[in-house]
């Protein structure tokens, strides 16, 4: 059984390598910030969904991964393979210091020093002065692999795409682990975890700086899919993307976190035409779903389509 | 100098004041924290100046309406999402807070545009002067309104029916509601209370800066900031906070740097919440 759940990962693998055959430049573009993203709605899940959290440093996080990867490749010229681990393992230890606060703060204290850390990234990097390239940001490098540039979009796949698939079964195997099963046990209860001798304090240290690393990796793919980074594109708009993906597919879910990410890519390039309420219609629909489907579309399938069935850690009720 | 700054960063500081109490109230009532709560202050003044602008009213009679109409707002929202949500996980109604931004802010930019627009100071133009302090009129209005605000709020909640409702289904909901007290309403009102007090503050502030979808967007950080330098869930603490944080910021911007300023009220958040989580009321949050 475990043989052939394996070979399904690697028979999805294998197709996935050729999507660029049936790709333009534009749809290629699309499909690499899918995978960004699924990564992102991931590691987001992993604090607000499976911890509980109400962490909204989830922008931040892509922020400082996509940052990392940029001005060292600039500044540096580190090679791409370098960068990109670098940005996850920063990024890491920013998530392990935001999970000292998360130990001690009530939940909206949390949101409320998260949101202002958010804030505190933006003025940072506008104000860093030459070294972040001030407010209007800069453009990423061509990663280079052995003196081949690696220049266009159905190039960058491959790289977005083997992170992808690495990260992707990490965080897979990771929520499935006696770990991940921890996760869900403090966010049901602090004390009760406890009583189960697991060491919540731990536990939540670990989420916050996985989801870091999780998101910082996946940061650094960001950069190198869309080009050029500002100060500006990790804000709040960011974070409330990142939050309708997590809602929309379903809290604490994995195909939730794939789903939501696809549909919240794709949808705005069908709503061209009706840009300007763009804005209203992501603010209606999150709503909507808390309303009337707090499990998400992951949840909503659950339970109106017969013959789909449970992830193993499902968990779409968070304090 | 010195006085020039701390008068503007006094008239500034009224206004945080002023937004976090109707954040306070609310939260107190409903245990929501409103992060819409900045959109209903953007709502406030561009109401106004539709009605001033377009519809030719009154200026004060479009204040009233536009107050009224904000009021309103709040009660529908509860009515049509947080009633529902009354009993859900604190998250989802978060959610709710942080996806009506997007919605009011959407909605602003469909119906007024981007451009920035200016409402007119309550009594002229004029300024006074006293010594060396110049104050504007608007800023005159502002501290009388902030002020007349707070003996009033004061007095209702201490001293009439609603008032004593109010506090107690802040102290305790289960222990209002075995008193006969109907917490559904009782929380529909209290929507209608923190919106109309939002609105309240965006027009005062509106002749000051300029009106535009952005606006509340910053102005819930201070708000938060001056919550928890006060004390969080505590009326007195929001109203003391939102003071010091307004004086803080412009001597930050005077004396050290104007960047600075920016980050002031985040650094205040953040050094607080690592020493004295209780603020300087010292309320411990529920």
């Amino acid at each position: 059984m475990k043989v052939l759940k394996a070979n399904k990962f690697l028979f999805v693998f294998i197709l996935m390598l050729f999507i660029p055959a049936v790709t333009n430049n534009y749809t290629q573009y699309i499909v690499n910030m899918i995978l960004v993203y699924i990564l992102v709605t991931l590691g987001f899940n992993i604090t607000l969904g499976y911890t509980g959290r109400f962490s909204f440093a989830n922008a931040s996080f892509l922020g400082i991964g996509a940052y990392v990867t940029g001005l060292t490749m600039v500044k540096f010229n580190m090679p791409f393979y370098l960068a990109i681990p670098l940005s996850g393992v920063v990024t890491a230890l920013i998530g392990l210091l935001i999970g000292f606060p998360a130990l001690r703060l009530h939940k909206y204290y949390l949101a409320i020093v998260t949101v202002a850390f958010t804030s505190l990234m933006r003025f940072v990097y506008i104000h860093g002065g030459e070294f972040t390239f001030g407010p209007s940001g800069f453009d990423i490098p061509y990663p280079e692999l052995f003196g081949w540039v690696l220049s266009t979009d159905k190039q960058v796949y491959y790289i977005v795409l083997v992170v992808f698939a690495l990260l992707f079964s990490f965080t897979k195997t990771l929520i499935q682990s006696k770990l991940g099963r921890e996760f869900v046990a403090v966010k049901e209860s602090d004390s009760g975890a406890e009583a189960l001798s697991i060491n919540s304090k731990h536990t939540v240290l670990m989420a916050f700086t996985l989801s870091g690393f999780i998101v910082g990796t996946a940061g650094g793919l960001f950069s190198l899919a869309i080009r050029r980074i500002t100060p500006d594109a990790f804000g709040m708009h960011e974070l409330i993307k990142h939050f309708i993906m997590v809602v929309l597919g379903g809290i604490g879910s994995i195909t939730g976190s794939v789903i939501g990410a696809i549909v919240i890519i794709i949808l705005p390039e069908f709503m061209r035409f009706i840009l300007d309420y763009q804005e209203f219609i992501y603010g209606m629909i999150i709503v909507l779903v808390v309303l009337f489907a707090p499990e998400g579309v992951y949840g909503f399938i659950i339970r109106y389509v017969p013959g789909v069935s449970h992830e193993k850690l499902y968990a779409p009720n968070t304090r | 100098m010195i006085y020039q700054i701390l008068l503007s960063g006094i008239v500034l500081g009224s206004i945080y004041s002023l937004f976090a109490v109707g954040m306070v109230v609310l939260y107190r009532a409903t245990t929501i924290l409103n992060f819409s709560q900045g959109e209903l202050f953007m709502l406030g003044p561009f109401l106004a100046f539709t009605l001033v602008n377009s519809l030719h009213v009154n200026y004060f009679v479009s204040i009233v309406m536009a107050i009224l109409a904000i009021s309103l707002l709040g009660i529908l929202v509860f009515k049509g999402a947080f009633q529902r949500l009354m009993e859900a996980p604190h998250l989802n109604q978060v959610l709710v807070t942080v996806a009506l931004v997007y919605v009011f802010q959407g909605a602003a930019r469909i119906i007024w545009g981007s451009e920035i627009r200016f409402l007119p100071p309550l009594f002229g133009y004029g300024a006074i002067q006293m010594g060396n302090v110049v104050i504007a009129n608007q800023e005159i209005a502002i501290l009388a309104a902030v002020a007349i605000f707070s003996v009033l709020f004061t007095w209702i909640l201490m001293s009439t029916k609603a008032g004593k409702i109010m506090q107690a289904g802040s102290q305790s909901l289960r222990g209002a509601s075995l008193i006969g007290i109907n917490i559904t309403n009782f929380q529909m009102v209290m929507w209608g209370v923190s919106a109309a007090i939002a609105a309240l503050a965006g027009i005062l502030v509106g002749p000051l800066t300029s009106i535009m979808p952005e606006m509340g967007a910053e102005l819930l950080l201070k708000a938060f900031a001056a919550m928890t330098l006060g004390g969080f869930g505590s009326i007195p603490g929001a109203l003391i906070g939102g003071l010091l944080i307004g004086v803080i910021e412009n001597v930050t911007a005077f004396y050290i740097s104007t960047a600075l300023r920016e980050i002031s009220a985040f650094t205040i958040i953040i050094v607080i919440l690592l020493v004295k989580p209780t603020g300087i009321v010292g309320v411990k949050m529920k």
